[in-house]
């Protein structure tokens, strides 16, 4: 038995050793093929939250930004080659956004990267990217820390800095409302928007309670709001708690009289499927711009296979292609001179806006449209 | 940072408008905490090996409730019954062919415990691909009245989330206390080879005691969903409430699950009254910290 196993452990180092030196030539044969394939594909990356709470969003933008290089390649492809997309999962937490950064830039030495979904998962593959020198463009992270991830780092998205502010503007000038309470989870994202809503609103912010994401049974924290006797709610919120927690204002009473506001998160329109009118009177913001025409929709489902739910993220996926494709046609295959190239854009007209990335890879124009539940379903506000 | 409203203004001057409704709150999550941990506790004390896959029990039965209640739209007594029959059978099967034959061959309870984990995974993955990943309300198949007393608000769905725990922790006390399964359960549970060798047939006991705490787990996972919905990550959400529940109220007493269910769903309620509430779940890995260096056998002693 001893024999046998220290026979067996020879041929496993053996083994370890073979494959090892296997990838360190294969890697050294790589380089050399790079310089020669020239004519080759062109290699991008592509980061979604294709599990998890925000897969809505994920799944469909990734359908969205294979429309997108289809039309591209169709079209001759950029400079002549062909674009090839490798899909990722970066679900919607940092963890799973260094995985996904890590495999494209390290493993699959992609040229660009178009994502992630989610600011968790972008603000760990920022450094990741930037480290590599990747140029990133994300379609929907809207964190305004993201402004200062990194210099290879932009978005077709408008930052929250405007968002959470816009919202405050709107809900004390427009809607007259003057008290208010926060209720936020605790990522990158609520956190951010709950911070920037606090200090720019008018009025006077009377409480502010948190919550897991994962969390589903925050009666207490709303609890603790109500008897504050705020005019309104202030909720950032992913799916899961968005259901349970508005199911429980209701339970609770507070959707009496008190309204709630809530942020782009509640486009998901599964929200408003599983709630039925609980949630009817219920506002929020989304960057607007939702323009696309029927053509792109009818692609994206042919890709999905069945009809599907557009959300505002999904041009402007699109849209992060386009912009890429401009840049890697105007600066080459250099990754820096592509980034240099980036800061240069300047009134781009895509499918869904029109962008100008200002000196942080921000868009510059910074639209919204307010929202509203009735009958269960979403409308404009306006 | 955002300006917080300090503590003691929630203490004293909204002491009245708070207080029942947080005994409420509490009084809701530490039902269906209790259920899960009774069952945790029960499974743990006959087989003496933390079986990691106890939460997906309590996934199973509420998705299969979902899926009967929701999707087919049976009568939601009848759907609750197939979802803890369904639960209560996926825990007799797991137990037969996976926990059951490593067993046999001498698997330590860690190699079990290894092997449980790998259980949680697969019923994670499974329902995930069969139900996706989002989250699903079940309760908006049924109408809910709502009551209110002493200013605290609650829903005739919480109200038979509290009754049906009670009850059937209770039903189960009775059960181990007063009959002869009870006390083969205890026997095994005290000494498996010994009970062996004085005929009990202990594959059958242990089938039993898996059938049973399935089910007890699954109406806590049902309960629970009724309560919020379902998602297939709760199943960690589910085991941890379960397992520090068990520690905590003393593992191997069944009376000390309950307790500590109870416990750690006031202090978590009652907590984040008097400290900031992104704490809330932080509050339950705190007090199971403090016991395990303080009274590590828990509240109540094993029996």
């Amino acid at each position: 038995m001893q024999e046998k196993s220290k026979g067996l452990l020879g041929v496993i180092v053996i083994a370890v050793v073979l494959v090892m030196g296997y990838f360190a030539l294969s890697g050294g044969e790589e380089v050399v093929e790079e310089v020669a394939e020239e004519a080759g594909p062109i290699t991008i990356g592509f980061m979604g939250a294709l599990t998890g709470d925000v897969a809505f969003i994920g799944e469909i933008v990734r359908a969205g930004v294979e429309v997108a290089v289809d039309e591209l390649n169709a079209a001759g492809g950029i400079d002549g080659k062909i674009v090839e997309v490798i899909y990722e999962d970066s679900g919607c937490d940092g963890e799973m956004g260094a995985n996904a950064a890590n495999k494209l830039v390290n493993v699959d030495n992609v040229l660009a990267i178009i994502g992630p979904t989610c600011t968790p998962a972008t603000l760990a593959a920022a450094p990741i990217a930037e480290e590599a020198g990747v140029p990133m463009i994300s379609y929907s992270a809207t964190a305004a820390s993201i402004s200062e991830a990194g210099d290879y780092i932009f978005r077709t998205v408008p930052s929250d800095a405007f968002q959470a502010a816009f919202a405050s503007d709107y809900i004390y000038n427009e809607l007259g409302i003057e008290t208010a309470a926060i209720l936020s989870c605790l990522n990158d994202w609520c956190q951010g928007n709950a911070d920037t809503f606090a200090a720019t609103f008018e009025g006077e912010v009377l409480g502010s309670e948190s919550f897991e994401q994962g969390s589903v049974d925050l009666r207490s924290q709303i609890t603790k709001l109500q008897a504050l006797e705020p005019d309104m709610i202030y909720m950032l919120s992913f799916t899961a708690g968005s259901i349970a927690g508005i199911t429980q204002l209701n339970e609770l009473g507070v959707m009496d009289d008190t309204l709630v506001f809530g942020a782009d998160t509640f486009g998901d329109v599964s929200i408003w499927n599983e709630l039925g009118e609980l949630g009817d009177g219920i506002m929020y913001t989304e960057p607007a711009g939702i323009e696309y025409d029927e053509a792109f929709v009818e692609a994206i489902e042919v890709v999905l296979g069945g009809e599907t739910e557009m959300n505002t993220y999904v041009p402007r996926a699109y849209d992060a292609v386009s912009v890429l494709a401009w840049a890697i046609e105007e600066a080459g295959l250099d990754q820096e001179a592509i980034k240099d190239q980036l800061y240069k854009l300047d009134g781009f007209v895509g499918m869904s806006d029109t962008y100008s990335f200002d000196e942080n890879g921000d868009t510059e124009n910074a639209q919204y449209d307010i929202k509203l539940i009735e009958g269960g379903k979403i409308v404009s506000a306006e | 940072m955002i300006k917080r409203s300090a503590a003691p203004l929630y203490l004293f001057e909204y002491m009245f408008d708070i207080f029942p409704q947080l005994v409420v709150n509490s009084l809701i999550a530490g039902s269906i905490y209790a259920l899960l941990a009774v069952s945790f506790n029960f499974i743990f004390s006959a087989t003496r090996f933390f079986n990691l896959a106890h939460g997906s029990f309590a996934v199973i039965a509420a998705y299969a409730v979902f899926y009967f209640g929701r999707e087919l739209g049976l009568p939601t007594f009848l759907a609750v019954g197939i979802g803890v029959l369904f639960a209560a059978t996926s825990a007799i099967l797991i137990d037969r062919f996976i926990f059951h034959p490593l067993k046999m061959r001498g698997g330590s309870p860690m190699i079990l415990l290894v092997a449980s984990l790998g259980v949680f995974t697969v019923i994670n993955s499974i329902i995930s691909m069969i139900f996706g990943s989002s989250f699903k309300t079940i309760s908006n198949t049924i109408d809910k009245q709502y009551f209110e007393l002493f200013g605290a608000a609650f829903t005739s769905v919480q109200l038979w989330i509290f009754i049906l725990s009670l009850v059937v922790s209770i039903g189960f006390f009775i059960i181990l206390e007063k009959t002869i399964f009870g006390k083969v359960v205890a026997a095994v549970s005290d000494d498996e080879e010994v009970s062996k060798i004085v005929g009990i047939d202990t594959d059958k006991v242990m089938a039993k005691v898996f059938f049973i705490g399935g089910g007890i787990a699954g109406l806590g996972g049902i309960l629970a969903g009724f309560d919020t919905g379902v998602q297939p990550s709760l199943d960690m959400f589910f085991l941890l409430k379960a397992v520090i529940a068990a520690i905590i109220g003393g593992i191997g007493n069944p009376y000390g699950a309950l307790l500590g269910a109870y416990l750690i769903g006031f202090l978590e309620n009652f907590g984040i009254w008097v400290i900031p509430s992104e704490w809330k779940d932080t509050i339950a890995f705190v007090l199971l910290i403090v016991f395990l260096i303080f009274r590590p056998s828990g509240i109540l002693k094993r029996k």
